[in-house]
């Protein structure tokens, strides 16, 4: 017998999001559905308006990756417009885009993704002159991972433990068998997550120096950057170096260590071993180099073909809406894409919560329409990046590949 | 009007109430401080400045520093609608010394997605247990517009489906004070602007009680922080604006503020970005700026620890902190020229006035003049 079980809201994440499983005796998953339970309606919202304002509504997807969508809105509208943009203005970009990658990456592990897999009460116990010996074996110079930094830690939260009132951290699942940290790992990178919400606060003022803000930076316009005072002053210039320095730092002296250590403690889960779902990738070209020339090269794998990759063809991009609630006669090119909403909303099932209204998986079940490339899903992201810079045989990457591996396996 | 002293005193009141109530979280704020390695003096000097932005006089400074220390008995429940997320962010990216983020993992923090480790029906469980517990005491901090087409069907949050709309109003219910953090939940914001396809509102619009606006998209930490303080301190609303927004933030006027002004008022303007009047840090009016019409403190705080904010970055305000900005302030590289704002005519200086309470603030024959004190085309 098959039961379903039902997660709303997805937390520690921007956005809605409903996850649905179907569970055999077993208690393996079987089938699985996943429903954004939020429309806005911006595609609608923008029409009619002036092309100069889309970056900045486009902006307001989301607040997590604030600078993505931005740069992306204007950027759309330079290229319907053939508009050329300055060098500098494009390298201005590429460093907003840079502090944002920082940002972003170090709150995604820590704070928003971390305590899925650190166990915080589990950290209580742990001995912290074991812990400080542990952190040496993943960098030799740990950060916030010595002996007194550790056990500073631990009294910090052993203090907010006793008082039995959790806040944030309550009715989570502590001691359940997927975390698989020893208390020790555990310790380590509860310090981690406590110094991290400093280094991200850095890393956003370094977007703020050319964005204005962060989140939601105001300096990117069809044509270029308005930052030009602060892109000529060697003062603010040194002001960006000197923060990235620090995160930097932190990226190394922590994160880096943080995962090497992760990956041996969860290499063998069956969500690593099964490798993944879907095989196929894309990525966009990223991080200019000099004029023409990025770092993270565009294309295409599919079917996890690596020697195949193939540049990215446009028009080969559609949206469809079978399970999603709007109205489409077939998958749509996004040139000739419509939002018509059509919600069907819940049918009412036995869970094992009792009876909830669910999603109906065989009709219209998401807010999210589902972008097709050639008719597939595509994995898009950090996986992506790498992957096809990697079928392109990009020299830097496929250096740091080679010496990464030894840490990772040993 | 109270005076300062009655203020005072109401002030000492209510503290001496929170203080019979129990610490719900155990650490005191001097052993919190220590941890992150803030002084005395760093409390002191930033009980000062919250103070000042408060708009209280400097011996209410030690009523700041208690109320930082009674944090942690009000109950805070935070809910995210139609919203990006970016008003949770902009708080997380707070000031030297981190006080102002201290202060809120101080507050008893009993619900808010993006920080909370439970997710599904244990989630669920967290708001229910909160609302029941502390029926009366909690603050509500709501993200975001509720949108209310189609009986609220644009958004649902929980196993059991509910709609953003009546989790809203289920929560108010039970709070002690609710404020709509950023534009989206104090005017609706994007996914309100024209033609509105959900039927987002503005919190205020969908229950009965008084709801004060941080506008801003998103608003700073400070004003988040500082609304909360005002309540804790006084257990009652501070000075509002006809749009309910705290006076001590969004009673003066971007314009105001600005470090362009003099180049407004010498009528020197950037004709177009990257120009050389844009290198040398002339007026953005003529690229939209909407400073002159914005309620807000950003040229005096800035952002993130004080690094900038939009005009210093060489682009306009574009009003992000008034009702229906998205429509009234667009196109955002565009000068408003004389259309209507708010039902007033954008140029007069009627604007100010109705919108403050106050005395007129000119814009309109001044910003005029100092236009065409330069010809147009050069
Ligand atoms: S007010 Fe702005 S920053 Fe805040 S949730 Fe709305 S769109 Fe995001
Ligand atoms: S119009 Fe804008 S840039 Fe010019 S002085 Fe006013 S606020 Fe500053």
């Amino acid at each position: 017998m098959s039961k379903r079980v039902v997660i709303d809201p997805i937390t520690r994440i921007e956005g809605h999001l409903r996850v649905e499983v179907e569970v055999d005796e077993n208690n393996v998953i079987t089938k699985a559905w996943s429903s954004s339970t939020l429309w806005r309606g911006i595609e609608v919202i923008l029409k009619g308006r002036s092309p100069m304002d889309v970056g900045l509504i486009v902006q307001r997807i989301c607040g997590v990756c604030t600078y993505s969508h931005y740069r992306c809105g204007i950027e759309a509208v330079e290229n319907a417009l053939g508009t050329k943009i300055p060098l500098n203005a494009k390298f201005l970009r590429s460093l907003m885009q840079t502090s944002l990658y920082m940002h972003d990456h170090i709150v995604h592990f820590y704070h928003l993704h971390g305590l899925d897999w650190v166990d915080i009460i589990s950290a209580l116990s742990a001995d912290p002159a074991v812990a400080a010996q542990e952190a040496l074996q993943y960098t030799d110079k740990p950060i916030a991972a010595g002996e007194g930094d550790l056990r500073a830690v631990q009294e910090r939260i052993k203090g907010f433990v006793a008082t039995g009132k959790l806040g944030p951290f309550a009715n989570a699942y502590w001691g359940n068998s997927t975390y698989k940290f020893t208390p020790e790992q555990n310790l380590i990178v509860l310090s981690h997550y406590l110094k991290a919400l400093e280094v991200q606060r850095v890393a956003a003022e370094m977007l703020a120096i050319f964005g204005g803000k962060s989140p939601h930076p105001q300096s990117l316009v069809v044509g270029g950057v308005t930052s030009v005072r602060d892109m000529l002053s060697p003062a603010r210039l040194q002001e960006w170096k000197q923060k990235h320095a620090i995160v930097t730092d932190f990226i190394h002296r922590a994160y880096k260590a943080d995962i090497i250590m992760a990956a041996a403690a969860f290499g063998n889960e069956p969500s690593v071993l099964g490798g993944v779902n879907v095989m196929n990738f894309m990525a966009t070209n990223d991080f200019v180099l000099a004029d023409g020339e990025y770092m993270f090269d565009q294309g295409v794998i599919m079917n996890g073909d690596l020697a195949g990759v193939t540049d990215i063809d446009p028009d080969l991009i559609k949206e469809d809406v079978t399970h999603a609630w709007y109205k489409a006669d077939g998958a749509q090119h996004p040139y000739d894409g419509t939002t018509i909403p059509d919600y069907t909303g819940f049918v009412e099932r036995d869970t094992v919560y009792g009876k909830l209204p669910t999603l109906d998986g065989d009709g219209k079940y998401s807010w999210v329409k589902s972008p097709r490339y050639d008719g597939e899903p595509m994995e898009v992201g950090p996986l992506a990046c790498l992957l096809v810079s990697y079928a392109k045989a990009r020299l830097w990457l496929t250096r740091s590949m080679a010496c990464l591996k030894p840490q990772v396996y040993r | 009007m109270d005076t300062h002293a009655a203020l005072y005193r109401q002030g000492q009141a209510r503290l001496d109430m929170l203080r019979q109530l129990n610490s719900r979280d155990g650490q005191s704020l001097t052993s919190k401080m220590k941890q992150h390695d803030i002084s005395r003096r760093d409390f002191i000097k930033w009980s000062a400045s919250v103070t000042a932005m408060l708009a209280l006089p400097l011996p209410f400074s030690t009523l700041v520093a208690q109320a930082a220390e009674l944090a942690d008995r009000v109950p805070l429940i935070w809910l995210h609608m139609a919203e990006c997320t970016g008003c949770s962010e902009s708080l997380i990216r707070t000031d030297t010394p981190n006080l102002d983020s201290l202060i809120f993992d101080h507050i008893s923090l009993e619900y808010h997605e993006t920080l909370m480790a439970a997710s599904g029906w244990q989630a669920e469980e967290n708001l229910e247990h909160a609302m029941e517990a502390y029926k009366g005491q909690y603050l509500l901090a709501v993200e975001g517009a509720v949108p209310t087409a189609n009986n609220g069907a644009y958004l649902t949050i929980g196993c059991k489906g509910h709609t953003g709309l009546e989790i809203i109003k289920h929560a108010a219910e039970g709070a002690a004070a609710i404020i709509s953090v950023g534009t989206c939940a104090a005017f609706g914001g994007v996914q309100a602007a024209s033609p509105n396809p959900t039927g987002a509102k503005g919190v205020h619009e969908v229950v009965d009680k008084t709801v004060i606006n941080l506008g801003g998209c998103p608003p700073s930490e400070k004003n988040i922080v500082g609304t909360l303080m005002y309540f804790i301190m006084f257990g009652k609303l501070p000075a509002l604006d006809m749009f309910n927004r705290p006076k001590w933030a969004y009673g003066a006027r971007v314009h105001d503020n600005c470090e362009r002004r003099g180049r407004f008022d010498a009528g020197e303007f950037v004709e177009e970005f990257g120009d050389q009047g844009a290198k040398d840090g002339y007026c953005l009016y003529k690229l939209g700026c909407k400073g002159p019409y914005t309620y807000n403190n950003c040229p005096t705080e800035r952002f993130n620890h004080h690094t900038s904010w939009p005009v210093l970055a060489g682009h306009g305000c574009m009003g992000c902190s008034e009702p229906n900005f998205w429509d009234d302030m667009a196109d955002f590289e565009k000068p408003l020229g004389r259309q209507l704002l708010h039902g007033f005519d954008a140029t007069a200086d009627t604007v100010g006035a109705v919108i403050l309470g106050a005395t007129a603030v000119g814009i309109g024959a001044h910003a005029v003049t100092s236009i065409f004190a330069k010809p147009l085309e050069d």
